[in-house]
């Protein structure tokens, strides 16, 4: 995207911060960049900041986007109860995606920003076992991915297609089946690890492996 | 008491009170133990080989004695630590010591001899190092080979912080003062001894402290992984138990956390404003983008009209049955003076046309006809409202009636 024909890469960044995109270095290399110094990084802040806006990353920094400065009017709250209502109602589902994956891929580790997803492999060994399939049907049959698709293939696509237009996935190509997944997991990690440390939903480290972190 | 006496005092001190300082030494960071004997206690504070630490209160070894015992075991400590290394130094410590005692017995040979192994073994030791080091970041750059699980990831990252910092703990507990100290009088041992050897031992520490900090840092990133793959586990855990996800509202709080504060895509809107001068580029901008698309090009062809009036007859207009059955409706009616059916008429109609093209001719004639003409008729409708759509009238037939 970004670039625009008078070369104006501080227009263009806002104009996507203001239409809610997220920004990595997968999803705008060049734009992720710019934000990453720290001078241009403050005139993006110091322009949303007169619209009540302003620039925010992740913990670990990898993804940029635009969040309300003050909640200060019924309408302003409106929509952060808007946005909070869509990203809580994508939690339990999104988790179990990512177990998904885990699960048919074999893999100890869930997506993070970078990883390349290959539909057709998924799906191989999606089709291969039961309980993957009846995982699959499992995310897609209540709430915001919800679709009476009955094949695994078309529910995987239908999937996938939405993570696509939520910008957690972009496409190689315009036909491409394999996908890059971008810094948008680094939000939803951060929500997940704010939900599971609120809402006491962890079943506790041993003491073995608090100590293992410290190494 | 001379202080022959007094000396001979101490070291008799020391050997006899060897296992309590021994063991200060190397459980104890230097501290004494609670259960020393009070006598042992009494006579290591007197003759100054332990002090009081004024911090704690708690007695440990005098700075001059942990210096000693530092001092003497570094070479075993160092092959306890490294054998290799340990082993290395040792032989380059024993062939600089035969080097200058040959050199000193004048027996030049010897001495080249001797100095030709010590640059071989300074040579091996250095490409040792640097060997060891460079395996680490082998390891690092090839993200641990071909492993592709997280935990073996792990386990091979903590495997390899363990070989970096024994490898660095033998490359401190190398003396390098003493090594040194063999070569001051010396242009070729210093060369060897105080140069290059000095010289790869500080790139090696430098390469195994920058290998340190990566593998801490990639420790702490899988480290990270692993506990988000944990994390997700325990949400759908807890989703299958508890049929779902509920969580408080946190955008109900007073103050709602910045996480969720995340702006909604801005709507774009535009409200046009003619009196607004900034948009008059804007709106030339415009309408240059309009005038852009020229009209296709047709060729412009002139046709003549005739003004030449060759034929001055008089033509007949020939009126077409079905207008003529049509009036004969309403001649009809004006000659009976009563009203007439449409469809009674329809027989009138030439031949293959649909009543309701007639009766719908009959309407149009007399919404045709002009005021003068229509003042002698009535249009009247025979019908019934419709039984569903009872906001419909369904005319089954048209009277003309005379007015």
């Amino acid at each position: 995207m970004m670039k625009d024909s008078s070369g104006n890469l501080f227009t263009s960044i806002i104009e996507a911060l203001l239409s809610g995109r997220f920004i990595c270095q997968y999803s705008d290399e060049v734009a992720f960049e710019y934000l990453s110094k720290e001078a241009y990084r403050e005139n993006i802040d110091d322009y949303l900041s007169k619209i009540d806006r302003a620039l925010r990353c992740t913990d670990s920094e990898d993804v940029y986007y635009s969040a309300y400065l003050t909640v200060t009017s019924a309408d302003r709250r409106r929509d952060i109860k808007k946005q909070f209502s869509h990203t809580i109602n994508s939690l339990e589902p999104m988790s179990r995606w990512l177990k998904l994956v885990m699960s048919a891929l074999q893999r100890d580790s869930s997506i993070q920003p970078g990883d390349t997803i290959r539909q057709g492999e998924l799906l191989s060994a999606i089709e291969l076992t039961q309980t993957l399939m009846d995982d699959l049907s499992k995310i897609i049959r209540v709430g915001v991915f919800a679709t009476t698709k009955e094949a695994p293939k078309d529910q995987l696509t239908h999937f996938i297609n939405k993570l696509v237009d939520q910008g957690y996935l972009i496409a190689h190509g315009p036909k491409s089946s394999t996908y890059t997944a971008t810094g948008k997991w680094s939000y939803l990690y951060n929500v997940l690890e704010f939900v599971h440390t609120h809402e006491n939903l962890g079943l506790g480290d041993s003491d073995e492996e608090q100590e293992d972190m410290f190494l | 008491m001379s202080s022959h006496e007094a000396g001979v005092k101490i070291l008799k001190a020391l050997a006899k009170y060897s296992d309590y300082i021994m063991d200060a030494y190397e459980g104890n960071n230097g501290r004494l133990s609670g259960s020393i004997a009070p006598k042992a206690h009494d006579d290591l504070l007197r003759l100054r080989l332990a002090v009081m630490d004024s911090s704690d209160g708690k007695v440990r070894l005098n700075f001059t004695v942990m210096g000693l015992l530092d001092q003497s075991l570094r070479s075993s400590r160092l092959k306890m630590v490294n054998a290799n290394i340990g082993e290395a130094i040792e032989g380059i410590e024993f062939l600089a010591g035969e080097y200058i005692s040959s050199k000193q017995a004048g027996s030049e040979i010897d001495a080249e001899s001797y100095l030709r192994d010590l640059d071989g073994n300074v040579s091996t030791l250095c490409d040792n190092l640097v060997d060891q080091a460079r395996e680490i970041w082998r390891q690092i750059d090839s993200d641990f080979g071909s492993v592709s699980l997280l935990s073996s990831k792990i386990a091979l990252n903590k495997n390899a912080l363990i070989k970096v910092n024994k490898l660095l703990k033998s490359l401190e507990l190398i003396d390098l003062d003493s090594i040194s100290s063999l070569s001051s009088h010396d242009k070729q041992l210093r060369k060897l001894l105080q140069v290059k050897l000095p010289a790869s031992i500080e790139d090696c520490r430098k390469d195994l402290g920058d290998a340190i900090h990566r593998l801490n840092k990639i420790l702490f990133k899988l480290s990270k992984l692993e506990a988000r793959a944990k994390m997700v586990n325990e949400i759908v855990q807890h989703c299958e138990e508890n049929s779902g996800l509920k969580t408080e509202c946190y955008a109900d709080r007073i103050d709602v956390p910045r996480l969720f504060r995340a702006s909604l895509p801005m709507e774009p809107t535009g409200h046009i404003d003619p009196f607004n001068t900034t948009l008059e580029f804007d709106y030339a901008e415009i309408l240059n983008g309009l005038r852009k698309e020229e009209p296709p090009h047709e060729p412009q062809t002139v046709n003549h009209v005739p003004t030449d009036i060759e034929d001055n007859s008089e033509e007949t207009l020939v009126v077409a049955p079905f207008k003529t059955a049509v009036v004969d409706v309403f001649v009809a009616c004006l000659e009976r003076e009563e009203p007439v059916s449409g469809a009674d008429c329809f027989r009138w109609a030439p031949e293959g046309m649909d009543i309701n093209i007639w009766l719908y001719a009959l309407i149009a004639e007399f919404n045709a006809l002009n005021h003068d003409q229509r003042q002698h008729f009535n249009l009247e409708y025979i019908g019934e409202i419709d039984k569903v759509f009872n906001g419909n009238f369904r005319a089954e037939d048209v009277l003309i009636c005379p007015a």
